[in-house]
């Protein structure tokens, strides 16, 4: 018998997946596409949609096209956030699966420097780390994914806990197997899964945030277009053109749903007993 | 009041499950007088649970139920929900079996002892609290005005029990069901509970049922006793009569199985052959007859009516015991 | 397992005084990466504030002033005595004390923070309960994919969107600004709304999830049948009974909301224009004022231990089970 909330998940999660696929080409093959460039006008700025051919979504305050920044604006946000939860992802693993395979001193120092890590104001620490180096993709990963890292590593370290007394491992130690072997070919991969999938959940966390962080002007620097920066600039003709905030909004929203949708579903297969962690 | 407290009429409970409807109560009818103890024994398994929580509206949700409940004259099964609920809240009272978990561990025992009164008749918070320090008083709690404020954790089982007894009482209940609600106490701890039910029963001419599994608990107390075998009651009389001139074979066997104290050293126990019975069967006759050393044929595909014997005892078996177990 | 070996004379210690000893290595490490934050700039601190133009006496009497130029441990015990005695340092922008700046804009931001507490907990609550009471039901299901959908929400989206309908169309409420206290609690109340309702959406469907978890959970629970019999209306038992076991989880989780909230607000604050602690943060960063960003980062960090401190000290005290006789 199928249980029931896969089922239930089905339409929903068909067109989650769609859409993020959708968006992952356009992301990808964003070159491709004839479209202008995303940082030159291309006409009268605040342009109604539907106006004229091809910017069906109209023009911003100065011109440029919303179609063009909206594209363009997910590959930095898709960029961003799976650099960033790719980078927490295989950082908080390792250390959660050190913590539980060392025990002991090495334990206690892994937990300490995570939760310092916890006891810093995410916004706030990217904000101050705003001030003091210039923000770009290579340094926005970095930050929130090591940001990041410590809900992997308690995740990682209970799912290696659960299985450090399975008997394949304690069959694998009696053989005489070495830490590296212990670590690698039988803890890691039983971590795998449940990292992963939480990993997608993630995703959704770090578009949040990286589009706070765009919104608040400390994200990738202007003009480069970002859903948050589009936002942020376009409020200011909220009354006017809604549609230069509500367009991005929606766009973010639909991806945080969906990678929420998908990441939720992978989560309930992987351990059907997980409650929520955020 | 005239009439009996309890009348129960063919009543039927029913679950659906994965291996088929599970026959957990199969056509039980039952009277209980005022003031008289009735005692419901079986194995476990055997519906006895099921059929104390039938007759309180508490079966599971997916159970189809019939059959008619009176109790003092009124009809449960023809209330609507809610006012059955209440109905039943006001006038009968259930002593489950687990006292720790009966009882809402973060909830002071003198509220969760007067919530009910201050519910059903209205009581301000202080005569709630008054009536609940008169109840512990009644079930033997020790310095009840402190103790209201006290949370399940701080006393012991026994006295626990204690508790949800004065929760079952707080009420005035007119019918007080105890389900095996000295199994998971100490032995030393049973007796004084038994007593105390037993005894709280005569003195407010309240009418008892105490189910157990445990024929010891039954015999010295209850005025009658009904035997239940896969969702039936298979033999039914006065205590006296049923202990000691049983008719039914597993009532018989049952009685085999107690270690006697005045048998020969090293006399092998009876055991009951065979396992209990699945309640999900659907095979027809009577169910002990797998189990049973005088089965005929006619057990096999025809289900033993309960018949009446003078002097109330009734039993449903074709080839009965002789009485005089040994 | 050899780890047992390992691990067996840190038991000994007893579990207060090890996290009592956890906590004050946490702070070290908070304190020690707010110190360094300097040391993260390229070039000097001084040429960063004062800019280009900065001649040679104006940055050495800036160093001179702050010790940006001072090694790193004489610059980090020196700014830690200062947090014990309750001395940041002064504002390179306004030349007001940190502590005393910080200590003006908290207000408004504990006033929204808890506003948004407030109202997640109410629309919470009530929908937690009744759709963990009936799971699968119309309710649970309408509940359930709302909590997802509201997830889904980044504060800034709720903002925009909030400001859109309920500011601009109807002009309910005002579009942005900030009336304190002092104008009355009406007034006050109309700016602080839009903001804490933007928090709250985000931090609704944690404490609803929460709850309606626990709830599923309780209702199997034994006394629950008990009280059940007994024919006691179920508003009743639901929130009597099966709500206060669940009273301790949901305030914890509360607590932690909070604590995420008042460093979290800084979104909020700048679309709003609020004078709170974001709004702070948000003028220090493009003036570089190191000590107030220092400050921010570290007051928060603080906050967020004690009151996670506060929490566990708050189970054993407050959870009957728990607690002594």
């Amino acid at each position: 018998m199928t249980n029931t909330p896969t089922r239930r998940g089905g339409t929903a999660l068909w067109l989650a997946s769609g859409w993020l696929g959708l968006l992952g080409l356009l992301a990808l093959g964003v070159g491709l596409l004839p479209l202008p460039a995303p940082d030159a006008p291309v006409g009268g700025p605040n342009l109604p949609p539907f106006a004229s051919f091809p910017e069906i979504l109209g023009t911003d305050g100065i011109g440029r096209s919303v179609l063009s920044r909206l594209i363009h604006g997910a590959r930095i946000s898709l960029t961003v956030s799976i650099g960033a939860t790719l980078l927490a992802a295989v950082l908080g693993g390792l250390l959660g699966v050190l913590a539980a395979y060392l025990r002991g001193f090495a334990e206690s120092v892994i937990g300490v420097v995570l939760d310092a890590i916890l006891a810093f104001p995410p916004l706030l620490l990217l904000l101050a780390l705003a001030a003091v180096v210039r923000p770009g993709v290579g340094t926005l990963v970095a930050s929130l994914g090591l940001l990041f890292v410590p809900p992997f590593a308690r995740l990682a370290k209970a799912a290696a806990l659960a299985r450090l007394n399975r008997e394949y491992v304690v069959a694998a130690e009696a053989l005489g197997a070495g830490h590296g072997r212990l670590l690698f070919r039988e803890l890691m991969p039983g971590c795998v899964p449940p990292v992963a999938s939480y990993a997608v959940v993630m995703a959704a966390l770090m578009i949040m945030v990286e589009g706070a962080l765009s919104f608040l002007g400390v994200g990738i620097p202007p003009p480069a277009p970002s859903w948050g920066a589009m936002i942020a600039a376009g409020k200011d003709f909220l009354a006017m053109s809604p549609q230069l905030v509500l367009v991005p909004c929606a766009a973010m929203f639909l991806t945080v749903l969906s990678f929420n949708t998908v990441g939720e579903h992978l989560r309930a297969r992987v351990d059907p007993g997980a409650g929520d962690a955020r | 009041m005239k009439g009996p407290l309890l009348v129960v009429e063919d009543l039927r409970c029913h679950i659906p499950s994965a291996r088929g409807t599970v026959r957990a109560v199969d056509g039980v009818s039952l009277t209980l007088a005022r003031g008289q103890v009735l005692g419901l024994v079986g194995e476990s398994g055997c519906g006895k649970s099921t059929l104390v929580r039938t007759l309180v509206g508490a079966a599971p949700a997916r159970a189809s139920v019939s059959g008619a409940i009176t109790v003092s004259g009124a009809s449960l099964t023809d209330m609507p929900y809610e006012a059955r609920r209440a109905f039943v809240g006001r006038h009968v009272g259930m002593v489950f079996q687990d006292p720790m978990s009966a009882l809402n561990p973060v909830v002071p025992v003198g509220r969760q002892i007067g919530e009910a009164v201050r519910h059903h008749h209205g009581l301000s918070r202080a005569a709630a609290r008054a009536r609940a320090a008169d109840l512990l008083e009644q079930v033997g709690v020790p310095d009840p005005g402190r103790r209201l404020r006290h949370y399940p954790h701080q006393f012991s089982g026994g006295l626990r029990q204690r508790i949800t007894i004065a929760m079952a009482l707080s009420c005035d209940p007119e019918l007080l069901i105890a389900d095996e609600a000295t199994t998971a106490l100490d032995v030393t701890v049973q007796r004084q509970i038994l007593d105390l039910l037993t005894g709280l029963a005569r003195d407010r001419g309240m009418g008892l049922i105490m189910v157990s599994h445990d024929l010891g608990v039954i015999a010295g107390r209850a005025d009658e006793t009904a035997v239940m075998y896969a969702g039936r009651i298979v033999e039914r009389g006065p205590t006296r009569e049923v202990f000691g001139r049983a008719r039914h074979r597993y009532t018989d066997a049952l009685l085999g199985a107690i270690p006697r104290l005045d048998a020969p050293p090293h006399t092998r126990l009876r055991v009951i052959p065979g396992a209990p019975p699945d309640l999900a069967g659907t095979a027809p006759g009577c169910a002990f007859a797998p189990r049973c050393p005088a089965r005929g044929e006619r057990c096999e595909s025809e289900s033993p009516p309960l018949q009446g014997e003078s002097g109330g005892h009734a039993h449903a078996c074709f080839h009965p015991a002789e009485g005089e177990t040994t | 397992m050899t780890a047992g070996a390992l691990a067996a004379p840190r038991v000994r210690l007893g579990r207060s005084a090890r996290r009592a000893a956890h906590l004050l290595a946490v702070l070290l490490l908070v304190t020690l990466a707010a110190a360094a934050l300097v040391d993260l700039m390229p070039g000097s601190p001084s040429a960063a504030i004062l800019g280009p133009t900065a001649t040679p006496e104006q940055l050495a009497a800036m160093d001179a002033e702050y010790g940006f130029d001072r090694p790193f441990p004489v610059r980090y015990l020196d700014w830690v005595g200062g947090l014990l005695t309750g001395d940041l340092g002064r504002s390179v922008q306004s030349g007001q004390p940190v502590l005393g700046t910080i200590l003006e804009r908290l207000p408004v931001t504990l006033e929204i923070a808890l506003l948004a507490v407030g109202i997640s907990l109410l629309v919470a609550v009530p929908l937690g309960v009744y759709s963990g009471a009936r799971v699968g039901g119309p309710l649970d299901r309408v509940v359930t994919a709302g909590a997802s959908a509201l997830m889904s929400i980044p504060v800034f989206v709720a903002g925009v969107v909030l400001i859109y309908l309920l500011a601009l169309t109807t002009g309910w409420f005002p579009v942005s600004g900030w009336a304190p206290l002092s104008a009355g609690l009406a007034e006050n109340l109309r700016f602080a709304f839009l903001p804490a309702v933007a928090l709250a959406v985000g931090e609704t469907p944690t404490l609803l999830r929460l709850l309606r978890g626990d709830v599923v959970a309780t209702l199997r629970e034994d006394f629950v049948r008990t009280a059940a019999t007994r024919g006691l209306p179920r508003r009743y038992i639901l929130f009597r009974h099966v709500l206060r076991p669940s009273a301790l989880p949901l305030v914890t989780m509360a607590a932690v909301v909070f604590g995420r909230l008042l460093a979290g607000s800084v979104v909020v604050e700048s679309l709003f224009a609020l004078p709170g602690l974001g709004g702070l943060a948000l003028q220090s960063i493009p003036a570089k004022d190191i000590p107030v960003i220092q400050g921010l980062v570290v007051l928060v960090a603080i906050t967020y231990v004690v009151v996670n401190m506060l929490v566990d000290l708050g189970y054993t005290v407050l959870d009957p089970r728990t607690r002594a006789r």
